[in-house]
Parts: structure tokens; sequence; C-alpha cells
């Protein structure tokens, strides 16, 4: 689905992160997002959500031409807008299954009844090549790294979002199911074609699987490149301090 | 499931393959899970004692009472009691003192509380031979205007050697709550495994946002939490779990 932002400037503790920051995603297109640490990744994908540690302080966010910025998390995620964490909470005493029950029943709008919950857990956890005893277990609670991501995962098949954000689902998993997510990605946007997806990410091997249609590059507070996936080659090589560089010269200028 | 009710403050003798009950001392004679429900109670007075090489498990809970107990543990050689408590009363005053009085003996405590008034706690556990072990986890809610004082004592003199202990106390706040967590360990012994760890505060924002970002409502976020706090620490059956569950839907605090 469609999300728009606009002229966004983000400050968290006094600090300004994203300042007059714009970028546009279709529906049906996968957008990557590059950048050195701590320059505002994880931010964006955050303020997308509705966390109230950030504090937008200009411009708007638009998803299905519709401003949500006023809107709490919960309803911004029941519209259609999904974000795999860099680091998934862990939560003890909530089992996995009670809280994608939960999770389910809200996005429906009715309770999922128990038989159709296991049937579609069992084939999405089987997709997944995932341990099904991760479901009766506390929410993340003693996961592995690739667990937990896996997990992210297995919540995007049951809750069927229309925009996915993926911050750095890469890191934690192994080659193998780094490749395996991707595939159960990929079958998804087949069935979904006009869903959307955000990858935010380090490494070249999740493009490389899901195909960009835009790579961005955040630099200074904002995007100061998009290209298209040749743009990976080229951050591969020389990595951001050209684009860091090219920012301070505009900025002295 | 052998279950001993006491009601008005009242237990009477009784003697059965499982239990024998004279005096206010219950002796719990085979590897069982058993039950003690204190119905329209005000002081409870029981002293608990489990036979050698028996692993006993209790589940003793408490509605809508104000309560004041004062309840002994003793624990022969060999013996092992795996305890969990759940209580919601408008008040509570407790002692309860474990005597750990042969070697090899275990006890385990799980109590999940939600207070709504005053409710203070005093735990003494004596670990009278060696090898022996205690692990006490306590989880309070409080609502909120309650006051909880948790006031835990372990206690190991010389020469009782390999002893393993552990007290994790946690107070989860909603609302003004007057929260106290005392955690004491006398020992005078250096073979020892001890460990303690006490926290007090309201939930955690990011557990929250975590969950509204899956479209649970805030609302039904505090709910899982809550049920999640309680039931961590407790093993119960479907019919027990049924009994708490219908007493966390029904508050409401912060
Ligand atoms: N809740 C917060 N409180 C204080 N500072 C924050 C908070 N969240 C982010 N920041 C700061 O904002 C900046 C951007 O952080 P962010 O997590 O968005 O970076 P990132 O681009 O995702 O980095 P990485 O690639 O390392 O994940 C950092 O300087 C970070 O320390
Ligand atoms: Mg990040």
């Amino acid at each position: 689905m469609k999300l728009e932002i606009k002229d966004l400037t983000v400050e968290v503790e006094n600090k300004i992160i994203l300042d007059h920051f714009n970028l546009e995603i279709e529906p049906g297109t996968i957008h990557a997002v590059m950048g050195p640490n701590g320059v505002g990744k994880s931010t964006l994908s955050r303020v997308i959500m509705g966390d109230s540690h950030y504090q937008v302080l200009k411009g708007d966010i638009f998803f299905e031409d519709e401003s949500i910025l006023k809107l709490p998390v919960d309803e911004r995620s029941r519209k259609g807008i999904f974000l795999a964490m860099q680091s998934p909470m862990e939560i003890d005493g909530v089992t996995n299954q009670d809280f994608l029950r939960t999770a389910i029943s809200q996005k429906n709008q009715e309770r999922v009844g128990l038989y159709q919950f296991i049937q579609d857990c069992e084939k999405a956890t089987e997709e997944l090549k995932m341990n099904k005893d991760l479901i009766h277990r506390s929410l993340n609670v003693g996961f592995s790294g690739g667990e937990k991501k896996k997990n992210e995962v297995l919540q995007i098949k049951l809750l069927h979002p229309s925009l996915i954000i993926l911050d750095e689902l890469d890191s934690g998993l192994d080659v193998d199911s780094l490749r395996i997510v991707c595939q159960n990605l990929q079958d998804y946007m087949k069935e979904n074609p006009d869903t959307s997806i955000l990858i935010i990410t380090h490494y070249r091997m999740i493009l490389d699987y899901l195909k960009p249609d835009y790579v961005h590059i955040i630099a200074n507070k904002k995007i100061v490149k998009t290209g298209d996936y040749h743009l990976i080659s080229d951050v591969e090589k020389n990595g951001y301090s050209k684009y860091l560089k090219l920012e301070e010269d505009r900025e002295n200028a | 499931m052998p279950k001993i009710i006491i009601k008005n403050n009242n237990l009477e003798d009784q003697e059965n393959n499982f239990f024998s009950i004279k005096n206010n001392t219950i002796i719990l004679k085979k590897s069982e899970e058993y039950v003690i429900e204190y119905i329209a109670c005000q002081k409870i007075e029981l002293e608990i004692k489990v036979a050698p090489k028996v692993l006993a498990k209790l589940f003793i809970i408490s509605t809508d009472n104000n309560l004041e107990v004062k309840n002994h543990y003793l624990l022969d050689k060999n013996s092992e009691l795996i305890l969990f408590k759940f209580y919601y009363n408008y008040s509570t005053k407790e002692v309860t003192t474990v005597d750990l009085n042969g070697t090899q003996a275990f006890f385990s405590s799980g109590f999940s509380s939600i207070s709504r008034g005053n409710e203070e706690y005093h735990i003494i556990v004596n670990h009278n031979a060696k090898s022996v072990t205690s692990k006490i986890i306590n989880k309070c809610i409080g609502l909120d205007k309650s006051s909880i004082i948790l006031d835990i004592n372990s206690n190991l003199e010389k020469g009782n050697i390999d002893c393993t202990m552990d007290q994790t106390s946690r107070i989860l706040t909603l609302g003004e709550v007057n929260a106290t967590i005392i955690p004491n360990m006398f020992i005078d012994e250096n073979s020892v495994e001890a460990k303690h760890g006490s926290v007090i505060g309201g939930f955690q924002e990011d557990e929250i946002f975590y969950l509204m970002s899956r479209g649970i409502p805030y609302e039904e976020a505090r709910n899982l939490l809550i049920k999640g706090f309680i039931f961590s620490n407790l093993v119960v059956d479907m019919e027990k779990r049924a009994q708490i569950l219908s007493i966390i839907q029904n508050i409401r605090g912060e």
C-alpha cells in the first residue's frame, strides 16, 4: 500500500534525527534503505509505527492518502503497517500463542477459533522451517537471534500487513534461514501484489533475494541518494564517506 | 487431587491415605498434588510437614479475605515441597517460616498476588542441614493506593555446606503503590550458592509498544502483561487457571 512521508522532522531526547525527510512508497514496490550506524534508520521505522519516544516536529506521514500521525500504534498496525523490529522484545509469561491469537483476533475484529489458529500456525511454521515448540514458549524469551527474526516473519504471515518494514531482519539469520525467510516474503508478495516493503539493512544478501525497486541512502538526517539495485555495489565498494562528505560540503556552501 | 478447605478459620481433624490433620498440623504423607483453600478466613495458623522422601506439590489459594496467616513448613530428609500460592485479598499479613531440617530437603515457592489494600509478608527460611535448597519467587501486583511489604530472610549457619538459596521478588505497580522489598541473607558458611534479586516498577513501555505494534489495543496489551506476570510464577491446572483468570479480567487500575 501507499506510504508518503512529507517534509518530516523528528526529534528524540532533544536531538533532531531526521530533518525535512521525504520518501514515497507506491503500492507493490520494494524499497531499501541503507546508511551508517546511528543515522536514523530505526528511528524512521519506529516513527512510522508511532513510537511515542520520537517526536514529530514537522511534516506528515500518509498511509493510503490519510495522515496517520494522530493514530495510536495499535490502530496503525490494524490498518496494515507491520514493523519487524531490529531487536524484538522478550516478554516473560506471555505465551507466543496467546500473543498471536490476541493479535489476529484484534486484526480480524473477531475471536479466531482455536482450531483455525492451530492450523494456520502449523502451516506457517512449517513454511518457515521453524521449531513448532516456539509457539508454546514465552514470547521471544530464550529464543536465539534467528528464531526471534523468524517469529517476526511468522507474525507477518498470520497478520497479513500491506506495508512491511524490515529493520535489519537479516541480522541474526544464518544463510539458510535468510534464504527461507526471503522465499516466504517473496511468496507473500506474489499472493498480495499490492503490499509494499521497506527494507533497512547493512548487507547485500537480503537485497539479492528481495530485489528492491529503489535503494536509498540516508546520511545527515535525510535521503541523500536514490538509485536502483546498482547503488548497492557502489556502497559495498566505497562505503558511505562520499555521501557524508557530499552533505558536509553542501552545508558549508 | 487431595483438597483441604479451611472455612471460617476452622480446620477439622481428619486422617486419610494422603494426609493427616491434628490440631492444625497437616502432615503430607504421599507424593501428590495438594490444594488448600482459605474461605471466609481471618486467622490461619498451620504447621505443614512433609514426610521424609515425599515429593509434595501444594497450591494455596485465598481470595476476598482480610487475612492473617502464620504458617510453618517443616521438611525432612530428602523431602520436597513445591508450593504455588495465589492471593487476591482485601488485606494480608503473613508470616511464613520454613525449616529445612533434613539433608537434601528442597523447598520452592512461587507466589503471585494482586493487592488491593495493605499487604505484609515476612518469609523466614532456615537452612538447618547440609545440601538443602530453597527457591523463592514472589510476583506481586499492586493496584492503585495499595501497599506491599516483602521481607525475606534466608538463614544459614556454619557447617551446613552445599546449600542453594535463591530469592527473587518483583512488584508490578499499577498506579500509586507503596512498595518495599527487603531481601536479607544471613550466611555464615562459604560453601553455598546464593542468589537474590528485586525489582519494583510499572509496565515497561517497550513491551507495551511491541504488543500494540501488532494491533493489540492498550487495555488488552496491559491484560496480557498482567496475565503473563501472574502465570509465569504459577503452574496450575485448567480449573484453577480459569478461576484466577476471571479475577484478572475484572481488575482495573492505574
Ligand atoms: N529512544 C532513544 N533515546 C535516545 N536516543 C535515541 C533513541 N533512539 C534513537 N536514538 C539516537 O538516535 C540516533 C539514530 O538511531 P537509530 O537507532 O535510528 O540509528 P540506525 O540508523 O538504526 O543505526 P543502526 O544501523 O546502528 O541500527 C542515534 O544517535 C541514537 O543514539
Ligand atoms: Mg537500527
